[in-house]
């Protein structure tokens, strides 16, 4: 898929951590691929 | 989103230096709509790890568009945590990256200005921004929710 250089998280509560540690926010992208 | 906008340079830097980012194909994972209150694609939310929502935004946004909806997002956090400096800070840049943008940049001058206020109890620096909105923006809805302080 176009957009491949962002790295994708696809877990909530993983990126959630991710965000606390680094002190940034979510961005959440619900797409639909059709 | 996915052919336009995420692979724009522009883009990718801005979200790699300002998120987190997570993607959800709702079609491999419908719950995700519930869980997100959504009903439509593409939505977009910005959102905290304790899970409080700072901006959400539905439908197709090109990059430049896209980069100044985020951007007021990032001002928008930064006001919800009442972490007035850091607004203060990125409201140049959100400045920059609304301009010329008819929808967006009287919102990102409103939310600077309250920025503005809240971190220095001023209110001239409130009226300053929301004068500007009048005289450079008098038929955007930021206007009319701002025309009050003239009558």
């Amino acid at each position: 898929m176009a957009g491949d250089n962002i790295r994708w998280r696809h877990s909530i509560e993983e990126a959630a951590e991710e965000s606390r540690r680094a002190w940034k926010l979510l961005f959440i992208d619900l797409f639909n691929p059709g | 989103m996915g052919a336009v906008t995420y692979p724009n340079p522009d883009v990718e830097r801005f979200i790699e230096e300002n998120f987190i980012p997570v993607q959800f194909n709702v079609v491999e994972q419908p719950d995700v709509m519930a869980q997100f209150n959504s009903s439509w694609t593409p939505t977009l939310i910005l959102r905290d790890p304790e899970g409080r929502e700072h901006r959400r935004a539905e439908g197709y946004f090109d990059p430049k568009r896209f980069i100044a909806e985020m951007s007021i997002g990032l001002l928008k956090a930064a006001i919800n945590w009442q972490n007035f400096d850091a607004a203060k800070q990125r409201a140049p840049a959100v400045l920059e990256a609304t301009k010329g943008d008819r929808e967006r940049e009287p919102e990102a001058i409103y939310w600077a200005s309250v920025a503005d206020y809240k971190g220095s109890h001023d209110p001239a620096n409130l009226l300053r921004g929301w004068n500007r909105i009048l005289d450079e923006f008098p038929a955007s809805d930021w206007a009319r929710r701002v025309e009050f302080i003239r009558q």
